[in-house]
């Protein structure tokens, strides 16, 4: 009897099954596009397509069929729009396993506000979901590109983010403060026309380039190099390998040389009355190679190519933040350290903060690179083989 | 509410039985359950009219109000 | 010697875990809401007044170590007095029981089991507390002895995996921004939860060593103060005050930001299941003292047969507790702190009463 009871209280365990839903029954979504066009909001989930990669082993994308399907509908609003896609779909979406939203050109110059809020407010989409844009129409870029190096789109992306090649910016990146949300960078993938690897019929692979400013939700004008992205890149603490070239401090020709990582340290000060954002990336830095005469035995030419890199990294660091800077969008959310190290005058500024930092804040930019280590030869190259003979 | 009443019933059978084995008076714990049925069954009959947070709300909040220096 | 069955070490363990896991889970959203940057000062006023009404309820219980409140509490004030404000205090524990209940579903319905029907899951939440306090007195400690650390691992862990997510420079503005003026309702929310330790005053005659009782408080409280302030600073740095003031719940998503790794990025629904068991020994343990004191006004002998009717009347009461989310929120300011102190507070009265009588006989005596 009492066997009986409690294997009766035991079913009550089965209350996890109640609103059970199977694996097979749920599409992931892998990446969302959304894109403006005449008619509304456009949006594309990209759904790896399970029961074609069961099939297909090693092969890739070549037999059986696609492995990676894309579903879009338009409509006036985002939400409506899902709905209309989830319609096409014979499958439950899952948002859940989501990581990256690629927006379009349009639709960023439009306002970007909408994907923020549904991310925000949605509990099954996380903060950190990664940011891309797309320099023309999002869903005819990604859906036409050719997928070389991994599996899928979306393990590109994922790979960009974790190998730092791309900036990462994630929703919460754009919610930092409130005097200055709305604003960030978004960085851009790129499709070039090139042939190489590609599919007959295809014609495009995936490549990083640039940044989009975005303020208040809305692209602004200009587009960020990628120079400009990776001093950005920089200021966010989230430089890796970086390749670079200086010219040489003895005569001409130029030092190629890699950086690791970047360490940057940003404070706040005040000085004479004026507030001035203090950015100091430190770095190490091997030299890969001496296309120049230059002698790295000699601790003065050293230190002048130090002196070189240093003013490089001011410049490049200091170009970009001008151009950001007269845009008027904070994307680094500078603010933040106005707020906690000045709240009495923070209160005085914050409602006019964009027009506060465009206008009166100083950035300074202080860099110190040091050349760590210098590659496995002596002398270059040049100077070891070639001119030897000096005054021949 | 039919659901409510079977909980209750299934409750009270399960403590009149030990309480038989173990010979305790039921008679002032049937009272009290019948209490607590009759009870639970008019605030679930009621809870779309009435929530319990307004009793809260109305007796407490002037209080806070004053505590909180709002 | 067989009344004394809780050791000073399991109380310790089991209210660090009682005040913790109402905190965090849900206090977090709405402390800062409120507070903002000053709300760990907040934390440190709140387990400041805990200890004073702690203190008070001990420092009452002392006084007749051996004889439980709800007996001896006739003889202070009379009847006609001591029964109402028996009601009341049992009223404001069913009240607590129901919003912790209430908390639990929306947090569960909303993101783990969509589509379940609410009842469901109250049930079985019901079952689970109603089970383990039939036992008795001794299993919601011995449960909390063996919870302890599991509990206090999980979330020590949690600042620690964010780590890499933190912005050190924001926790300057705890020295720059924080004010008492801030912090105060904070303090005031906080405080009642940090009181729930009055309730030593029930269960005293079982407990042993009781001349520690005051020790234990105090470093339960440190404890749990302390524990509430490594998770709200790492919430504050790494969400900013401006985007954790507008989450319902930062602590989840906070889990979801841990980056080291892939498969700890899902951890959040392990920590929610460590954490459910944790609340159900501290409702548990409200339901016990209820079912106790009830069955001591009744004046009937056993309190087990009460246990399950109670219960269920608390998930009845859940249910019809509040319709929507914006109901139940707006409850928060509008008075269950003030209602928890008054029921936390009543024992001083009889304290002073107490004292008052106490002189005024040997004032008779002495004049006799």
């Amino acid at each position: 009897m009492r066997k009986l009871i409690i294997s009766l209280l035991l079913l009550m365990m089965l209350t996890g099954c109640w609103s059970s839903e199977e694996l097979n029954d749920q599409a992931f979504i892998g990446v969302l596009i959304i894109d403006r066009n005449d008619d509304g909001i456009e949006v594309t989930f990209g759904v790896p397509l399970t029961t074609n990669l069961a099939s297909g082993e090693t092969s890739g994308s070549a037999s059986g069929g696609e492995v990676f399907g894309y579903f879009s509908r338009t409509a006036p609003t985002l939400e409506e729009a899902m709905q209309k896609v989830q319609g096409d779909l014979s499958r439950r979406a899952n948002i859940g396993q989501n990581r990256n939203i690629v927006v379009g050109r349009r639709f960023a110059e439009e306002g970007i506000t909408p994907v923020l809020e549904l991310a925000a407010r949605n509990p099954n989409i996380r903060m950190n979901t990664n940011m891309f844009l797309v320099d023309g129409y999002a869903k005819d870029e990604v859906a036409k590109a050719t997928v070389t190096s991994e599996r899928f789109f979306i393990s590109i992306l994922n790979k960009y983010v974790e190998h730092r090649t791309a900036l990462q910016t994630t929703i919460k990146d754009f919610m930092l403060s409130k005097a200055s949300g709305g604003d960030g960078l978004l960085p851009i993938i790129n499709f070039s026309n090139t042939t190489e690897g590609a599919m007959v019929g295809k014609s495009s692979t995936v490549g990083t380039g640039g940044a989009a400013i975005i303020k208040k939700g809305k692209l602004v004008e200009p587009i960020l190099t990628p120079d400009q992205t990776s001093a950005a890149q920089s200021i966010r603490n989230q430089l890796g390998n970086y390749f670079f070239s200086i010219k040489s401090p003895t005569e001409n020709g130029w030092i190629g040389l890699y950086s690791t990582s970047v360490d940057v340290k940003t404070k706040i000060v005040k000085k004479e009355k004026k507030y001035h954002i203090l950015i100091k990336p430190t770095s190490e830095v091997e030299a890969i190679s001496n296309n120049s005469t230059m002698n790295f035995a000699i601790y003065e030419e050293v230190k002048k190519l130090e002196d070189r890199i240093d003013q490089f990294s001011d410049q490049l660091h200091a170009d970009t933040m001008l151009i950001i800077q007269q845009t008027g969008a904070d994307v680094f959310h500078f603010d933040r350290y106005m707020m906690v190290k000045y709240p009495q005058e923070w209160r005085k500024i914050k409602d006019h903060w964009r027009e506060y930092y465009r206008d009166q804040l100083a950035i300074d930019i202080d860099s110190d690179i040091r050349i760590r280590r210098k590659g496995s030869t002596v002398r270059s190259f040049k100077s070891q083989f070639i001119e030897h003979n000096e005054g021949d | 509410m039919i659901i409510i009443a079977i909980a209750y019933i299934v409750i009270i059978t399960y403590e009149v039985y030990y309480m038989k084995r173990h010979s305790v008076p039921i008679k002032p714990y049937v009272v009290l359950y019948g209490f607590m049925l009759i009870a639970s069954e008019i605030l679930y009959y009621f809870k779309d009219e009435f929530q319990l947070i307004t009793i809260i709300k109305v007796l407490f909040a002037p209080i806070e109000s004053i505590l909180l220096f709002k | 010697m067989t009344t004394k069955v809780v050791t000073q070490k399991q109380m310790y363990k089991y209210f660090t875990i009682h005040i913790i896991t109402t905190i965090i889970m849900f206090m977090i959203g709405i402390v800062l809401q409120q507070s903002g940057y000053s709300a760990p000062l907040g934390v440190l006023i709140g387990a400041c007044i805990g200890i004073v009404i702690t203190f008070f309820s001990i420092a009452f219980a002392k006084r007749r170590p051996d004889a439980f409140f709800v007996h001896y509490g006739a003889d202070i004030v009379t009847r006609w007095l001591h029964y109402p404000l028996m009601a009341f205090i049992i009223m404001t524990n069913f009240l607590l029981v129901a919003i912790n209940l209430w908390e639990i579903q929306d947090l569960l319905l909303q993101f783990y089991l969509t589509g379940t029907p609410s009842w469901i899951i109250l049930g079985l939440c019901g079952l689970c507390i109603s089970y383990m306090a039939r036992y008795g007195i001794k299993s919601m400690f011995r449960a909390a002895e063996g919870m302890f650390y599991l509990s206090m691992i999980t979330f020590i862990i949690i600042p620690y995996l964010v780590h890499s997510n933190m912005e050190w420079f924001l926790a300057r503005g705890f020295a720059t921004i924080a004010s008492v003026k801030e912090a105060w309702p904070t303090a005031y929310h906080l405080g009642s939860i940090f009181g729930e330790a009055s309730l030593i005053l029930y269960i005293y005659p079982y407990i042993s060593q009781a001349s520690y009782t005051r020790k234990t408080t105090i470093r339960f409280t440190m404890l749990a103060a302390l524990m509430v302030i490594c998770h709200l600073i790492p919430i504050l740095i790494v969400l900013g005050p401006d985007l954790a003031q507008n989450l319902n719940y930062p602590e989840l998503d906070i889990i979801r930001l841990i980056k080291s790794g892939s498969y700890l990025e899902t951890l959040d629904p392990i920590i929610i299941a460590l954490w459910l068991v944790s609340i159900f020994i501290k409702l548990s343990f409200i339901l016990f003292v209820i079912s106790h004191m009830l069955s001591r006004i009744l004046k009937l002998k056993y309190s087990k047969p009460l246990i399950y009717p109670i219960c269920a009347f608390i998930i009845v009461s859940t249910i019809c507790l509040a319709q929507s989310h914006t109901q139940f929120f707006s409850m928060h300011n509008g008075g269950v702190s003030t209602c928890v102190y008054i029921s936390q507070l009543i024992p001083l009265l009889y304290y002073v009463i107490d004292v008052m009588r106490n002189r005024r006989q040997q004032m008779e005596e002495e004049s006799l």
